[in-house]
């Protein structure tokens, strides 16, 4: 019965694959990007490294740590806050329960393809970027691949539902926007641009407790400085908070679809 | 003969003034009819802008002195003029980044029957709600660490002055390109992302190539970081050569969307427009 039910999501997350491949073109475009963010930031990173240190990253692990929270960014962003939010309120939405399918994970299916190509598009540029720039990264071997691999998905997962969650608050709140705008820029600010290493002592901890840095922060430390007791320490934070966006955003699914009024048209 | 075209010309400048006056009022006022949007989208800019200060402010309190010889000062003062360019830029002609579209769909065709300058119409028709939260974070930066400063306000007002005319003649340019290329609002939105960038940070953080660039192709350099340069030791020479470089440009830009207009084949699309 089960497998039954994924065999669904897997054939939606497959036709998001083919349509992600088919018009691949809009890629090129978010790749100049990529790399137009990758150099700034590795500027703007050997120019602090000339006056000062970051604790416990050399330079070379500075630019793959940058390299990777950009490219997770780019390759797990998925647009569907803005998707989830316009479907509540043109009430579009209506059209889509109709589907022998869950909304949400109709949506999460779809989204799959596109961020599994991403992720494989993305992860050679910024290989590729990361060699150029300032050579193989250190202590960096298979062993580390796993662990990363199962951080990026916890990291996916937190964000993809915090986002659905922040959506479907359109349910109660008119204008939402800027919800999703404090939480993108406290997941820049405690993890994409700057390490929670390179934050004051008190910010750190405030940090460590709070969801925002294991979206960008996690997975890079995991990748630029693997070691088990990292492992130990934050994939089960990962885990916790991911499964609370889970939690939370699908009791606020089946709170809004209560809410919702359909009218003709 | 001589005094008949002066007197020509000023008529024709005061009436295009008088129609782009009328294309702000208008578009303020379609903006201020949904007044709870238009606060929340200036509030999320802000909101926006200031994560990029906790940055600054994390990464000199931990390093101390300065960055690529940027003070921290120094760097609200260029996010203050990017920020109050790009707005302005952005609230006045909007419209510009659409002028691919304008030109592929054939939409063009309602902005040149107008009676007035095709170009001016083009570039006021729209106005973007957040670029007043960016105007406004400009203003607040420079309130709070350069109230009193005469000359820091003088040097920002030139830059902020200098920006949203560079800043709309580099987009017009790249979207002008369409006529000659087909479709280029990639390049457009690239032109773009690339001033807003060379504007915001330090300029030594870029390699000699990037920064012959922000002084020629993308010049955004020569509205923020110059009037910075002009703030600490002002020198008559720069400042000449700073306006002139800026004016230069937009008139380039303007000259070549005019040049590529000749290209232009209307699309007979039916539009209305209110």
């Amino acid at each position: 019965m089960v497998i039954r039910r994924l065999r669904k999501y897997a054939v939606i997350a497959r036709v998001s694959l083919t349509n992600a491949i088919t018009y691949r073109s809009s890629l090129f475009m978010r790749f100049a990007f990529y790399a137009m963010f990758v150099y700034i930031f590795m500027g703007l990173w050997g120019a602090i490294y000339r006056e000062g240190s970051v604790n416990g990253y050399t330079y070379a692990q500075m630019v793959w740590y940058l390299a990777m929270t950009e490219g997770i960014a780019f390759a797990l962003g998925t647009g569907i806050f803005g998707e989830m939010n316009d479907a509540v309120k043109t009430g579009s939405i209506a059209y889509q329960l109709c589907r022998p399918t869950r909304y949400v994970f109709y949506q999460l299916a779809s989204a799959l393809g596109q961020v599994l190509l991403n992720t494989l598009l993305f992860g050679a540029l910024a290989a590729a970027l990361g060699l150029l720039f300032v050579g193989p990264l250190p202590g960096f071997g298979p062993r580390v691949i796993p662990p990363l691999i199962l951080s990026i998905a916890l990291s996916f997962i937190q964000n993809y539902f915090t986002l659905t969650l922040l959506a479907l608050s359109s349910f109660v709140i008119e204008d939402n926007t800027a919800l999703f705008l404090i939480y993108q820029k406290l997941c820049f600010m405690l993890g994409m641009f700057l390490p929670v290493e390179f934050l004051p002592e008190a910010i750190q901890r405030v940090a460590r407790n709070l969801p925002f840095s294991y979206v960008y922060w996690a997975p890079a430390k995991i990748f630029v400085s693997y070691t088990p007791e990292l492992f130990r320490q934050v994939i089960p934070r990962q885990a916790m908070w991911a499964a609370s966006a889970v939690a939370l955003a699908m009791l606020a699914y089946n709170a809004g679809v209560k809410r919702l009024q359909a009218n003709g048209g | 003969m001589g005094s008949l075209d002066r007197t020509g010309r000023m008529g024709s400048f005061r009436k295009h003034l008088r129609v782009f006056a009328c294309y702000y009022r208008l578009n303020l006022a379609s903006a201020l009819e949904y007044r709870a949007s238009f606060f929340i989208q200036a509030f999320g800019m802000a909101l926006s802008n200031s994560s990029f200060i906790f940055f600054w402010w994390i990464a000199f309190r931990q390093i101390g002195g300065s960055i690529a010889g940027y003070s921290f000062e120094d760097v609200l003062f260029i996010w203050a003029v990017s920020s109050c360019g790009y707005g302005l830029s952005t609230i006045l002609f909007a419209n510009v980044s659409s002028l691919t579209n304008l030109i592929v769909t054939g939409e063009l065709d309602t902005y040149l029957l107008q009676p007035s300058s095709a170009l001016l119409s083009v570039l006021c028709a729209k106005t973007s709600l957040s670029a007043y939260g960016d105007v406004a974070y400009g203003l607040i930066l420079m309130v709070v660490f350069y109230a009193g400063n005469a000359g820091a306000w003088l040097w920002f007002v030139f830059g902020a002055l200098a920006l949203a005319a560079i800043f709309t003649a580099i987009t017009l340019a790249a979207h002008t390109l369409t006529f000659y290329w087909g479709d280029a609002s990639a390049v457009g939105k690239l032109a773009a992302e690339f001033a807003i960038n060379f504007s915001i940070y330090p300029e030594k953080i870029y390699g000699p190539a990037v920064r012959a660039v922000m002084y020629s192709l993308i010049p955004t350099a020569i509205a923020v970081h110059v009037p910075l340069k002009l703030f600490h030791g002002f020198t008559p020479w720069t400042a000449l050569a700073a306006l002139g470089g800026a004016a230069l440009y937009c008139v380039a830009a303007g000259a070549f969307f005019y040049r590529g207009l000749r290209r232009y084949e209307s699309g007979n699309a039916i539009v209305t427009k209110t």
